[in-house]
């Protein structure tokens, strides 16, 4: 069977590839071996008049050959490359980009926790968490949902066993928080949460949740409005609008939802916004009396607030982003934005 | 729940707009998530056809001559198969914009001028109806606006109600908000009830056996109706809220259903058995035929309404089909009762029927209204289906309870809400949502909340009905500074942030992935315990939870790869659950932070060459990551898992922080990926407890240091800690560093050897070396190296 003289081919090569020292003899080197009339293009040629049956062996020793001279032919051109660009020549060429530094993101989700910790910190708040997996007695029944009774429907939950649960919101660390401490509580909870709901542009099986509660003596509507309209100028800026609504969760008596104007057409009305003007920031309310009896708190000595918000939904209320999904895809092109 | 803004104007007389209106029902909690205001209709005239021939060139269409009383008569080509001479007709000028942004223009139809276009009720957005062109009253005189006459100004509003307020799924319940936000007058509706001489109790009895289920439940009896399609006033209300007009008396239902928020249930008595209703629980395995049709076999403990021979109603939830009004029904039994919330919720659940009544009844209907709501449905259906009405109700109420007391204390308002509120603003605020001063003095108010607020229970639940009504936006925020209430020093949460810092310090990027996964991918992660399982997962593809950050990780690193990145480096932080019997909730949750290394180490450059990821290099972030945070005496022990080609857990103090390795191939062939993939996890509440925190700074020396590079031979088989350790082993206080700079194999060197090279370096803090000295410690490793592992020095 006829084969190419790699070892020979590759020795010729080897010393011809010492002599190549600058951009022209490498250029010279690229044509004895790899250009259009060069050793390997040659090579290919003669395969022609060979029997079929020993095409396949020869072709791929040619490739070898080939893929031999191409490797070492580069480096040598990069070496020579990148030799040139640090002398001090005219020819210098500070049009080429520099070398390339892979840089980290944190996820953008991360991000605005972090933001909203650093703001709540600032306020006095400390960090609590709380099990991803929950009995039916925290995730429910201590926060005041009776059994039974539509609020359960309000949050479509993942059961483990009858019951145990996947945590349908972050107000369970609530109870756990309150009972493991005394007034005053002053604590921000973030964390995943779990909704038995089909994964689309809106909604995700899985989220995460930022809860906060304050409880001491003397605590007031005006006080729960006071920190969450100073939180929300924190957030987005010292020219948003807030609104208060009354609202309704079973753990909460009076419950409210904070509406902060919409940040893309500043309250104009866009289609963001459908056109209200409007942007629903968090759920909210003062502490039900039940909640804080629950946990051994006497409502007529404390009171307080807890609210509520999605770090997804303020996230891509922030960013004007339209689907949820791309935070738990993993696209290094949406990720490497923020 | 929808409402119209028309019908709402029968009960309260407002003056302001709709969007008006919308605000204000949306921030005291009646959130309106949708407004929909009719159309304006300019140029829309009242013609009548003159003149109706058929086109000359096209079968279907006809050629109309209108008048809209501007003195010329309109040639319009009309496709309707009803337009005829001398109907009333809504006719589009020219110019004219219609819904959904159609505009009239001027145009000739099959070589015939046509201007204008006479409208089916669609066209007009009236209602779905297209069969024919809208015919208009004979009376309409000719040339006027269509919406000076034809009533276009309704407003329909969307509401997205809150669980907690049943009373809201009704117009009056809407309507006493508003007038209590506005401080206007209620009128609720007013009837008049013309009852014959025969008494109702002689007629029939009630009975209730489930009196958990059922505390009350009353009829009324109306003989000789005739069955016939409703007046227009009450389909076109029911048509504006969404509801399809039937017949008069299923029509005379819905509509107080809707204005008072009471399903009402009618039976044709003829199809009932006997002269007596009784109110029992379903028994095992009883089947039923509900009136759309469909079989249900019913749970047990179901409340049903029963003649003397059979079910005919499931209570509260849906009638039966045997006992259904027809067309030929003439004698009629009205039903209004009160049912358990939790019992209705049950069923409705089990049986999976939700209906319009078990909506209310789950909430909580008003046990107290069912005079007033009889009456109310009488008093339609005779109007509109005539009959007699038999005298009195049969109502039985053996288990009612009473209306809740409500003591309010002042200061308690003043002290929630955070502002102070007068005496007269909270009287008037309750009393317009009809709670009921019983008694008063100077610190507080006794009041009985009426009973179609189940939600009212406590002082705290009228306190959010004063500050709602009031309106949140209303009480002045606090500005009252927070002082911090102690300062943390152990805060794991920016230890947390710490960790994450320093990966995106080394170029990795954040992920988050899902935490449920389907099995097979779940697999992957090599764990021998069985995963913790969703029992009623949303797909199968969600139902296991994640005992390992890997699975999803590589699935990402995957997703990467398939679009063109040829260097994927990222790092996720995140809670994995695995099965744990002792804790309270079955299941062990713990904190890692997880790296997965794919490709190229850094990304394409025109200079220099480009290496991929390969196990030292994971090992070498490994290391890094670990000494920038802390930890500099790690020990590696390999390990195995199935999903691990190359596994070393990470331990420091005898205590294992995690594992790193190599993703073995069977696991990555599902993912068409051609490089090696590298991952490391450690778990994050170990490091927070064994970081080190203090760091004992040592001063650099000012004295020049000595390098030195020793290379040993040794055998190919050999462990290069071995080696490692006698630098170890010798370190005196001037070597103050010591790593292998090289290990090279080939000729000269025999087959079976390696050589290694140490780079050294010594240095003094108090003086300048000798040459000399280092030379004497370089020979005293040497010779250890020789003795005990036979290393010789490679010259």
């Amino acid at each position: 069977m006829t084969l190419p003289d790699n070892d020979n081919l590759r020795k010729e090569f080897d010393s011809d590839l010492e002599n190549s020292i600058n951009l022209p003899s490498i250029e010279e080197l690229r044509i004895k071996y790899l250009g259009r009339k060069g050793i390997i293009a040659s090579l290919m040629e003669s395969m022609k008049d060979l029997p079929d049956k020993e095409k396949p062996v020869f072709g791929k020793s040619v490739n070898e050959l080939k893929k031999y001279f191409n490797t070492n032919y580069e480096s040598a051109l990069k070496k020579a490359n990148s030799e040139k660009q640090s002398d001090s020549s005219p020819d210098f060429d500070n049009t080429l980009p520099g070398v390339e530094i892979p840089l980290g993101k944190k996820h953008p989700l991360t991000q605005v926790w972090e933001e909203i910790l650093d703001i709540f910190t600032r306020m006095g708040f400390e960090v609590a968490r709380g099990p991803e997996v929950e009995t039916e007695y925290y995730n429910f029944s201590a926060l005041n949902f009776p059994e039974n009774h539509p609020a359960r429907d309000m949050q479509d939950t993942l059961y483990i066993t009858d019951d145990t649960m996947l945590r349908t919101h972050t107000s369970p660390v609530q109870i756990r928080t309150m009972l493991s401490t005394t007034p005053p509580v002053r604590v921000i909870v973030p964390g995943r949460v779990y909704r038995n709901e089909a994964i689309s542009a809106r909604s995700y099986c899985v989220f995460n949740q930022l809860e906060g509660l304050y409880i001491d003596k003397g605590i007031s509507l005006a006080d729960l409005k006071g920190t969450l309209i100073s939180f929300a100028k924190q957030l987005l800026g010292s020219n948003v609008k807030t609104r208060f609504r009354a609202s309704y969760f079973p753990f909460t008596e009076p419950s409210a939802e904070m509406d902060v104007s919409c940040i893309i057409c500043e309250g104009k009305g866009c289609r963001v916004c459908k056109r209200t003007g409007w942007l629903e920031l968090l759920g909210a309310g003062m502490v039900d009396p039940n909640v804080l009896r629950n946990v051994g708190y006497d409502p007529e000595v404390y009171s307080g607030f807890a609210w509520g918000l999605g770090i997804e939904r303020t996230t891509m209320m922030r960013y004007g982003i339209k689907d949820i999904r791309y935070f738990y895809d993993g696209d290094l092109r949406f990720l490497e934005q923020f | 729940m929808k409402i119209s803004l028309n019908w709402l104007s029968k009960y309260i007389n407002i003056s302001k707009s709709p969007e008006e209106i919308s605000d204000l029902l949306t921030m005291a909690g009646l959130e309106v998530s949708s407004m929909k205001t009719g159309n304006s209709f300019d140029g829309v005239l009242i013609g009548e056809v003159k003149e109706c021939v058929k086109h000359p060139n096209a079968d279907k269409l006809s050629l109309c001559k209108v008048d809209i009383g501007t003195g010329e008569e309109l040639s319009i080509v009309c496709g309707a198969p009803n337009v005829k001479t001398g109907m009333k007709v809504p006719v589009a000028t020219v110019g004219t914009i219609l819904p959904g942004d159609f505009k009239i223009k001027k145009a000739k139809i099959r070589g015939e001028e046509s201007r204008g276009m006479i409208c089916s009720e669609k066209e007009l957005q009236i209602s779905d109806s297209h069969e024919g062109i809208m015919v208009l009253p004979d009376e309409w005189k000719i040339g006027t606006p269509f919406s000076d006459l034809y009533d276009t100004s309704d407003t329909l509003i969307e509401l997205d109600l809150t669980p907690n307020r049943p009373d809201a799924l009704s117009h009056i319940g809407v309507a006493r908000d508003l007038s209590a936000i506005l401080n206007l007058d209620l009128q609720k509706p007013s009837f008049k009830l013309d009852e014959s001489k025969v008494e109702a109790s002689s007629e029939y009895t009630v009975e209730i056996e489930d009196q958990v289920g059922c505390p009350r439940f009353a009829v009324r009896i109306i003989k000789n109706v005739k069955i016939d399609k409703s007046p227009e006033w009450l389909s076109k209300s029911l048509e504006a809220v969404g509801i399809r007009s039937i017949n008069n008396i299923v029509d005379a239902s819905n509509y107080v259903l809707m204005e008072l928020g009471h399903p009402i249930h009618t039976f044709d008595m003829d199809k009932l058995s006997g002269n007596k209703i009784i109110i029992r629980s379903s028994s095992k395995d009883e089947q039923v035929v509900t009136l759309d049709g469909i079989k249900h076999k019913l749970p047990e403990d179901t409340v049903l309404v029963c003649d003397e021979d059979k079910p005919v109603g499931i209570g509260g939830i849906m009638g039966l089909q045997n006992s259904e009004v027809s067309d030929d029904t003439t004698n009629i039994l009205i039903e209004c009762a009160y049912f358990d919330p939790g019992k209705i919720r049950k069923s409705s659940k089990k049986l999976g029927l939700y209906t319009e009544a078990s909506k209310r009844f789950e909430r909580g209907c008003d046990p107290n209204d069912i005079e007033f709501v009889l009456d109310r449905v009488c008093s339609i259906i005779l109007e509109s289906a005539g009959g007699e009405l038999s005298k009195g109700i049969i109502d039985i109420f053996p288990s009612l309870k009473d209306k809740v007391k409500i003591k309010l204390r002042y200061n308690r308002v003043n002290s929630v809400i955070g502002m102070e509120v007068s005496e007269s603003t909270i009287k008037d605020i309750l009393g317009k949502l009809e709670f009921e001063i019983i008694s008063e003095n100077d610190d507080n108010i006794e009041l009985l909340v009426p009973s179609f607020r189940p939600d009212v229970e406590r002082e705290i639940d009228v306190i959010e009905e004063v500050a709602r009504i009031i309106g949140y936006d209303n009480i002045p925020p606090s500005e009252h500074a927070l002082i911090p209430l102690s300062a943390s020093p152990d805060n794991n949460e920016s230890q947390n942030i710490k960790l994450k810092n320093m990966l995106v310090g080394f170029g990795f990027n954040e992920i988050y992935t899902n935490s449920l996964m389907p099995y097979e991918l779940w697999k992957l992660s090599g764990d021998i315990d069985e995963p913790i399982r969703v029992t009623n997962p949303i797909s199968m593809d969600m139902e296991c939870l994640r005992s390992s950050l890997m699975p999803r990780m590589l699935e990402v690193v995957s997703y990467n790869f398939n679009r063109q990145r040829k260097s994927v480096k990222l790092f996720e932080d995140g809670i994995i659950i695995a099965p744990d019997k002792k804790s309270e909730t079955g299941v062990k949750e713990t904190h890692k932070i997880a790296v997965i290394i794919a490709g190229e180490i850094s990304a394409g450059n025109w200079i220099g060459e480009n290496s991929s990821a390969d196990y030292f290099f994971l090992k070498g972030v490994v290391e890094a990551y670990l000494k920038a945070i802390g930890f500099s005496t790690v020990t590696f022990a390999e390990s195995s898992n199935s999903s691990y080609h190359k596994r070393y857990d990470i331990i420091n103090n005898g205590s294992k922080l995690g594992f790193m390795g190599e993703i073995s191939q069977p696991v990555l062939n599902g993912f068409d990926l051609e490089v090696g993939v590298f991952y490391f996890e450690l778990e994050v509440d170990l490091l927070f407890k064994e970081m080190k925190k203090d760091i004992a700074f040592i001063e650099p020396s000012k004295y020049p240091s000595i390098m030195r590079d020793l290379s040993f031979i040794v055998e190919d088989s050999m462990q290069s800690e071995k080696l490692t350790a006698i630098f170890e082993g010798t370190k005196t206080d001037l070597l103050k560093s010591y790593k292998i700079s090289s290990v090279y194999k080939g000729s000269p060197l025999n087959e079976n050897e390696k050589s290694i090279t140490y780079h050294l370096i010594f240095s003094s803090n108090e003086r300048t070396l000798e040459e000399s000295e280092i030379d004497k410690i370089c020979e005293g490793i040497i010779n250890v190296a020789s003795d005990s592992l036979n290393a010789n020095l490679r010259v």
